[in-house]
């Protein structure tokens, strides 16, 4: 907070955050932690992955979301639009995702016609129903930002974000999305049912005129420099980053783990940690943050052995040791 | 066949420990002290290799093989060793080094085995728990049946300090005992184990307290009847008209016993029991060597067998009854000046129908009993000991003038088979003219004729025949002291000489030590005839027999003498000289007190030093380390006021759980988080006047007292996070 320059830039990339916010609260009620997770990812530039029942406002989540960004110019929306919902299912082809060659006669050639996946906000639903060859399409994309089709290579916008959904109920007929594919995924979220004064508000909101115009937009180009401040300007000490370590080393070595976190997986944490500290209104890294973010950036990537429970509580539970670690230090470095 | 879970690390070195130290108590009697230490290593190893087994996994059936493979290995290394010196150490050595070798070869295979078992099978461990308390049992089994014996570090100790040793062997016991129960619980649930012990605990208490437990006494049989435990209680009426003749017939089945014994080869008898303890006041030994202690006396003939006289007008100079509460005299038939006066007390460790002391006592006095839960009675005699040669005596006759037909007829009845005054008759026409007619030197012929004539030996028995003496006197003379008293008091009557079986024990000086303390053992018991000489009075006149197939008596361990000696004068110095291992133990409780006081002391001190070291750090600390420092000392205040940081919580929120009391720690925890976490800074943000408004905040919101309290705390900062 000494630097006046420093200080602007992160106020202007809470300024992007509260707009974003603030939109989609207006539209989903009751899920401001799921919220706030969401933007964490899309300033961290990580996907997300939902887990939630149907009709609980994932979509509407994921519109609002594409609808608090807004393209400067009507080309550029044209180009590319704000937000597209893929819904996922067991015919599906990767062509249905990533677009396709299609042979134009007048010019005797073949043309590229995009597919669903070129957009800024991609909401893929029930992604866990279609085939693993079209999940893994998704791969290139989620990782790369970018599509390869017929030896050709488009580029994805570079706000390119993912929010996918699965069902936790319903198993059958499924096609659980490999740890590979879920490493991709910055967070997995498991929404619960909202609340009772929230879903009373849903009911009495729900159908009437919006006032949508009255609230700003942020722009596709504050997003990508909010993202740039996120990175360059929050402050990540040592003792966060061994904590992070400490707390890897202790799944790798639980026993009710077969397999432990990757390390893409820490180094993806530092971006969500550092967004969370930005919204938090500070400019450094605290063990609150790992507290808060562990168990959704971790629980889906650690693979369980048979029987020994939920992936969430093992992540919690192995995040005491470093973390009261962390706090001893703290006092006596 | 249900395999059970692994064993906790804590019980597996448990049981290893308990292994190890049931193989030291099995060994200790058995092999050198060096071989004692190779086993109790052994049994820990064996322990450890088991579970590393149990673990890996081995199988079982490999398991046990692998057990018997190394206890033969080891065999056969120790015999190799043996034969052909493979090590060029000296021969000591080697036979040490192959003893050991062998020992613990077995140890470790036995119990590898044992604990494979045991993890497999859950009953198996009550065969370990078995094996621990058997080599415990084993190792004091001396002390069986409530007698001291060897070892007995334990027991001089308890003595010095006035403990009965017996209340520690049971303590042992009882010990040895819940730490097997112990170990054979294995439960999850902690309060189920913690019950349980609590059980086991005041079934051990019961068990010591048990009025039962605290006087139990051994069953002694002497074999001649002199005990009360050899009385059975349905035949006492027979048994007081005729106890002398049943003795025979009594003799007859132990000895039947004994001969049994021999035959079947079975192992050696367990050590006679000690049943009395004599403490003489002078030093005395008797001519003979052998001390006389008279219970009672056979005179009265019924027609069949020699008893003791019931109607009271015969045998007055023996004492029948304990003295209670005054002292018991004798008619006195002895002449003081024939006689050694010899004072001596009488502690009996085994109940007796009758009291004995040395040959005639003349004054019985009862005595304090010193510990009523080992002896049965206590009391001082005063006992006249014929202490000349014999041959003092000749010249003298034997029935006084003054006694009555009917005291004459008494002491004189014999059976009327006339073999007896023929055989004596015969003996008696060798007499040197000269002597003819002297009782002492007639009486002397016969015994002398008995001693070179008689075999004695126990291995024979006479019972189902209505004249045993006869049988023996007439038969080959084999016998032994019943036998032989009574064929000597009928040839002594034969010649007119007043004779009576005397009953009771008889102690070689040579197989006791030198003390003053005689202990009487039960295997003692002896039965021998006496004289009446005119002026005189009644002389033992035991009978030697010449030849003999008994193997001398065993000598009374000198260890026992004294320690029983010491129990019965009720010594609490242990019989030791106070002047050579000093005064006995006492628990410095004085320094205890001292030192465990001034250990808090310190402990409180120094807890005060770090709090107020702690507190003054960050006025005197470096610029960059003031807030840290700062932070923590405030953490500390609130820590002794119940505000710390609770485990697991985020300091933010911690400082927003108690911000409505101390609403100025948000800022200063906001700071700290800075510090630590965010970028470094140049100038260090000052803190002084945060932590003075904290104070402020906790003056104005928390009590006095509370603060005093907290205040008085001196480890408060130690949870501290």
């Amino acid at each position: 907070m000494n630097n006046p320059e420093i200080d602007a830039a992160l106020q202007s990339a809470r300024d992007v955050a509260s707009i974003i916010q603030k939109r989609i609260r207006r539209d989903v009620m009751g899920r401001d932690d799921v919220i706030e997770q969401v933007i964490i990812a899309l300033l961290a530039d990580g996907h997300v992955l939902l887990e939630d029942y149907p009709g609980s406002g994932k979509t509407t989540l994921a519109k609002a979301l594409g609808e608090a960004i807004s393209s400067q110019t009507a080309e550029e929306s044209q180009e590319l639009p704000d937000f597209r919902r893929i819904q996922f299912t067991p015919d599906m082809l990767p062509s249905d995702i990533t677009g396709v060659m299609i042979f134009n006669t007048e010019t005797n050639s073949f043309h590229f016609r995009r597919g669903p996946i070129f957009a800024c906000i991609v909401l893929g639903d029930e992604i866990n129903r279609t085939t693993p060859k079209v999940q893994a399409a998704l791969l290139e994309a989620m990782a790369e930002k970018q599509v390869t089709v017929d030896e050709r290579t488009w580029k994805l916008n570079d706000l390119f974000f993912v929010i996918a959904t699965q069902n936790p109920l319903d198993q059958i007929g499924t096609y659980p999305l490999p740890v590979a594919q879920l490493d991709r995924f910055l967070f997995k979220i498991r929404m619960h049912h909202i609340d009772r004064v929230s879903e009373l508000e849903v009911l009495q909101t729900w159908g009437l005129p919006k006032t949508r115009e009255e609230l700003p937009k942020a722009s596709r180009q504050q997003v990508l420099s909010a993202r740039q401040v996120v990175r360059q300007n929050i402050f990540v000490s040592e003792p966060i980053q061994e904590a992070l370590i400490d707390l890897a080393q202790a799944l790798r070595s639980d026993h009710r783990c077969s397999q432990g976190i990757s390390t893409r997986s820490l180094v993806q944490a530092i971006p969500a940690l550092q967004a969370r500290a930005l919204l938090q209104n500070r400019d450094f890294v605290e063990p609150e943050d790992l507290e808060a973010l562990a168990v959704p950036i971790f629980q889906h990537r650690i693979v369980v052995a048979p029987g020994a429970g939920d992936p969430s509580e093992i992540v919690s539970q192995a995040l005491v040791e470093p973390l009261e670690h962390l706090q001893k230090r703290s006092l006596q470095r | 066949m249900t395999e059970t879970l692994p064993e906790a690390r804590w019980e597996v070195l448990l049981k290893a420990l308990l292994l190890a130290c049931g193989g030291i108590f099995a060994s200790w009697k058995l092999t050198p002290f060096e071989d004692s230490v190779v086993l109790f290593f052994c049994a820990l190893f064996s322990a450890y290799a088991a579970r590393k087994a149990w673990l890996w996994p081995i199988r079982f059936g490999r398991g046990i093989l692998l057990g018997v493979f190394c206890a033969i290995l080891a065999l056969f290394l120790s015999a190799a060793l043996r034969r052909f010196a493979l090590l060029p150490i000296s021969a000591k050595s080697t036979l040490l080094v192959s003893e050991a070798l062998s020992v613990g070869g077995i140890a470790f295979g036995t119990l590898f085995i044992l604990r494979l078992c045991a993890q497999r099978w859950r009953p198996c461990a009550a065969l370990e728990m078995m094996l621990v308390t058997a080599a415990v049992a084993y190792f004091f089994k001396e002390h069986r049946s409530l007698h001291l014996d060897q070892p007995r570090a334990f027991a001089d100790w308890a003595l010095t300090q006035g403990i009965d040793p017996q209340d520690i062997l049971r303590v042992i016991g009882i010990v040895a005992a819940f730490i097997a129960s112990v170990l054979l619980i294995r439960t999850e649930r902690k309060g189920k184990l913690a019950l349980t012990l609590l059980c086991l605990l005041s079934i051990a208490a019961a068990v010591y307290w048990f009025p039962g437990a605290r006087r139990l006494m051994p069953k002694v049989e002497t074999g001649l009847g002199l005990t009360s435990d050899e009385q059975d209680p349905s035949e006492q009426p027979q048994n007081d008209q005729s106890q002398g003749g049943n003795n025979d017939d009594e003799s007859g089945k132990s000895h039947q016993k004994h001969q049994n014994d021999h035959n079947s080869r079975t192992p050696p008898q367990p050590p006679p029991l000690p049943i009395a303890v004599a403490l003489m006041h002078d030093d005395f030994t008797p001519p003979s060597g052998l001390l006389y202690f008279r219970q009672q006396v056979l005179s009265y003939y019924d027609g069949n067998h020699l008893v003791a006289d019931t109607s009271g007008q015969f045998d007055r100079d023996v004492i029948g009854q304990f003295p209670t509460d005054q002292p018991i005299d004798a008619a006195p038939t002895q002449q003081i000046e024939f006689f050694t006066q010899v004072p001596t007390s009488m502690y009996l460790l085994v109940d007796h129908p009758q009291p004995f002391a040395l040959s005639s006592s003349v004054r019985l006095e009862p005595l304090q009993n010193p510990d009523p839960r080992r002896f049965v009675a206590a009391y001082s005699a005063v006992s006249y000991v014929f202490s000349l040669p014999l041959t003092r005596l000749s010249g003298r006759g034997s029935i006084p003038q003054e006694w009555t037909e009917e005291e004459r007829n008494h002491y004189l009845a014999i059976p009327e088979d006339p073999r007896y005054s023929a055989l004596s008759n015969e003996i008696v026409r060798e007499l040197d003219p000269r002597f003819v007619g002297d009782p002492i030197i007639t009486a002397l012929t016969l015994k002398n004729w008995l001693e070179h004539e008689g075999f004695y030996t126990r291995k024979v028995q006479y019972s189902d025949i209505e004249d045993p003496t006869a049988a023996f006197l007439f038969g080959n003379r084999r016998g032994y002291c019943v036998h032989f008293a009574h064929a000597m008091v009928h040839l002594l009557r034969s010649q007119g000489i007043a004779a009576r079986v005397a009953l009771g024990y008889a102690v070689d000086s040579r197989t006791r030590g030198d003390g003053s303390t005689v202990v009487i053992l039960a295997d003692r018991a002896h039965a021998w005839p006496e004289i009446y000489v005119e002026g005189a009075g009644w002389i033992t006149f035991d009978v030697f027999p010449e030849r003999s197939d008994e193997l001398p008596q065993a000598t009374v361990a000198q260890s026992l003498e004294s320690l029983l000696g010491e129990l019965a004068r009720n010594d609490k110095s242990g019989g030791r000289r106070p002047n050579v291992k000093g005064p006995p133990f006492e628990m410095p409780w004085t320094a205890i007190g001292i030192c465990l006081l001034s250990a808090g002391l310190l402990f409180v001190l120094l807890g005060y030093g770090i709090k107020i070291g702690r507190a003054l750090l960050p006025q005197m600390a470096a610029p960059e380390q003031r807030v840290r420092l700062a932070y923590r000392a405030t953490l500390d205040r609130l820590g002794e006021l119940q505000l710390g940081r609770r485990p697991g919580e985020q300091r933010s929120a911690h400082a927003d759980r108690i911000s409505i009391t101390v609403p100025h720690f948000t800022k200063l925890t906001q700071i700290f988080l800075q510090q630590v976490f965010g970028r470094p800074q140049s100038d260090p943000p000052q803190v002084a006047a945060l932590c003075r408004q904290i104070r402020q905040d906790l003056k104005a919101r928390i009590p006095f007292l509370r603060r005093l309290w907290g205040l008085l705390n001196p480890w408060s900062w130690w949870s501290t996070r």
